[in-house]
């Protein structure tokens, strides 16, 4: 099942030492149920703090976040999240930490985690800690134990920001199927435009200072989409010219 | 990257599977046996005024026979009893107060500067005042002992909480764990390296606080066996005795740490190469 994610007039200002900051300045947009959505823009435009708004691990801001019908006003389960670092607990092994959320028999559990650790190619390392892994295999423990619960909505901020290029493609791919085949909807932060484009229905172009939204683009390019094309080409470039006007 | 692409096409890379130690050549014990054979010559070839020194041969033979005759094992029994109770006690009240002012800002704000001044506060200086209180019994060494632990244990417990990542507190929200629930699967286990630690520097302490309340004023315990070596003036038995002190402290400190590698074994850290 997936929802939809409404963000309605949301601002965020943080009192600091040095003054004010207005993170947000009535973002508005939304998500449909069962969308890809990408979220781009600057850095320090605000982009990981409306993602924690609709988490609800924020909830000083004014304007509104629905997920679904629901008002957000604290964290639930209906949504994952997956942060820019892992944050897999060390103690843990991966097994264990995909099924940190997950609440269900032992057979369920068991049933679940298999089914998980096929899905994101960890077999192999079910049983290590967070340490023994590469920043890729992590990235996927922690994309796995997000999707553990069968959230209805799935959200990642820059999951991929710290890993090479190689990878980083690897887990793109990974991603738009594992969110095809769990049928959820998905808001992706990412400040690779082309990341944007490979994987995302829509694309939400954000500006800095304050933080808003700035321009909505839908990427009508077929799936899967191909890097090299000429389409592919024409649609960052004009994404990317978007964000030039942004600056 | 190697490994990553790997893993994606293949499941055939292997587990990773702890280390096994390095055991090589016991090093560490080059420097005891220096020091036993550089003592033996020393006595032997009298370097060393007889009277005052004895040789390790003797010491071994009123090791043997104390035993033998049932004294140390008396005395070690009490030193252990008293260490173990004083331990418990101050390492319980340590982990309970640390537990409060590591999780709560209020309790930090009202009691930690408190516990922050009595821990300066050296233990010998109490002896005195503790005798003066409680006499000679029983209840005045087991106060020092639990003092002497109550303040390593206690700063190990609020240190290992307040260091707790928040991103992983952060973690448990989303999955909307409770309180209880949060401090079972994230703060505990993630305070856990900084208590234990807490606990063999406590151990440690409160062997330390065992040989000055026996020291002073007891009548039986290994630091009492040790006094009347002093009195007497048999220089083996006071060797003795720190021999034991010293072999205990260091089995239960090395019991410790085995402990502590097979319940932190998720941990990267250079201490778990040594
Ligand atoms: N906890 C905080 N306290 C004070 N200021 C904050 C806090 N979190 C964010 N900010 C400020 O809010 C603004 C937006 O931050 P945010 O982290 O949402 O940016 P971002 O778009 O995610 O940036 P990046 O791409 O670098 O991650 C920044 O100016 C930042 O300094
Ligand atoms: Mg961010």
């Amino acid at each position: 099942m997936s929802t939809s994610i409404t963000v309605d007039g949301v601002s965020r200002v943080f009192s600091g030492r040095n003054g004010d900051v207005v993170a947000l300045q009535g973002a508005t947009f939304d998500v449909k149920a069962g969308e890809f959505v990408a979220l781009v823009g600057p850095s320090g435009c605000g982009k990981s703090t409306v993602l924690r708004c609709i988490a609800g691990l924020d909830t000083d801001y004014t304007g509104e976040v629905h997920v679904g019908e629901r008002r957000v006003s604290a964290p639930s389960t209906e949504a994952g999240m997956v942060f820019q670092e892992h944050r897999l607990l060390p103690w843990l092994t991966v097994r264990q930490n995909i099924l940190f959320g997950f609440v269900g028999t032992a057979a369920q559990q068991r049933e679940r985690a298999d089914e998980l650790l096929t899905l994101m190619h960890l077999e192999a390392f079910a049983g290590a800690h967070p340490h023994e892994l590469s920043g890729g295999m992590a990235q996927r423990a922690a994309i796995a134990r997000a999707l553990a619960p069968r959230p209805d909505v799935l959200l990642l901020d820059e999951p991929f920001g710290a890993l090479d290029a190689f990878t980083r493609i690897e887990m793109q791919d990974a991603l738009r199927e594992v969110w095809r085949q769990h049928n959820t909807t998905a808001l992706l932060v990412t400040h690779d435009i082309e990341e944007a484009v490979v994987l995302a229905d829509r694309v939400v172009v954000m500006a800095a200072r304050p933080g808003r939204v700035r321009h909505v683009e839908d990427i009508a390019l077929p799936f899967p989409r191909n890097r090299a094309s000429d389409e592919f080409a024409h649609v960052r470039a004009s994404l990317l010219a978007q964000f030039s006007l942004v600056h | 990257m190697a490994v990553d692409a790997a893993a994606l096409d293949t499941a055939t890379t292997p587990q990773p599977r702890r280390r096994s130690r390095r055991r090589g050549f016991p090093i560490g014990w080059l420097v005891p046996v220096a020091i036993l054979v550089f003592w033996y010559l020393a006595y032997t070839f009298e370097w060393v005024n007889p009277i005052l020194f004895s040789s390790p041969v003797e010491v071994v033979q009123t090791l043997w026979t104390s035993t033998l005759d049932g004294t140390l094992p008396m005395h070690l029994g009490t030193s252990v009893g008293r260490w173990l109770l004083g331990f418990a006690i101050g390492a319980v009240l340590g982990l309970a107060l640390g537990a409060v002012t590591g999780l709560s800002s209020f309790f930090e704000r009202l009691l930690d500067p408190t516990v922050q001044m009595l821990r300066t506060v050296p233990i010998m200086g109490l002896v005195p005042l503790f005798i003066v209180w409680f006499g000679l019994g029983e209840l005045p060494k087991v106060i020092l002992i639990a003092f002497a632990t109550f303040f390593q244990v206690y700063i190990q417990m609020y240190h290992g909480i307040r260091s707790i990542d928040r991103k992983l507190l952060e973690v448990g929200r989303m999955y909307e764990l409770s309180t209880l629930a949060t401090l079972r699967r994230i703060v505990v286990p993630g305070a856990m390296p900084s208590i234990l630690q807490g606990i063999r520097l406590g151990l440690g302490i409160a062997w330390l606080a065992l040989v000055i309340a026996e020291l002073t004023g007891a009548n039986s315990g290994v630091g009492y066996w040790m006094q009347t070596g002093r009195e007497y003036v048999r220089v083996d038995v006071v060797l003795a005795a720190l021999i034991v002190f010293a072999v205990v402290g260091k089995v239960v400190d090395s019991l410790v740490r085995l402990l502590e590698r097979r319940l932190l074994d998720w941990r990267d850290t250079i201490e778990r190469e040594m």
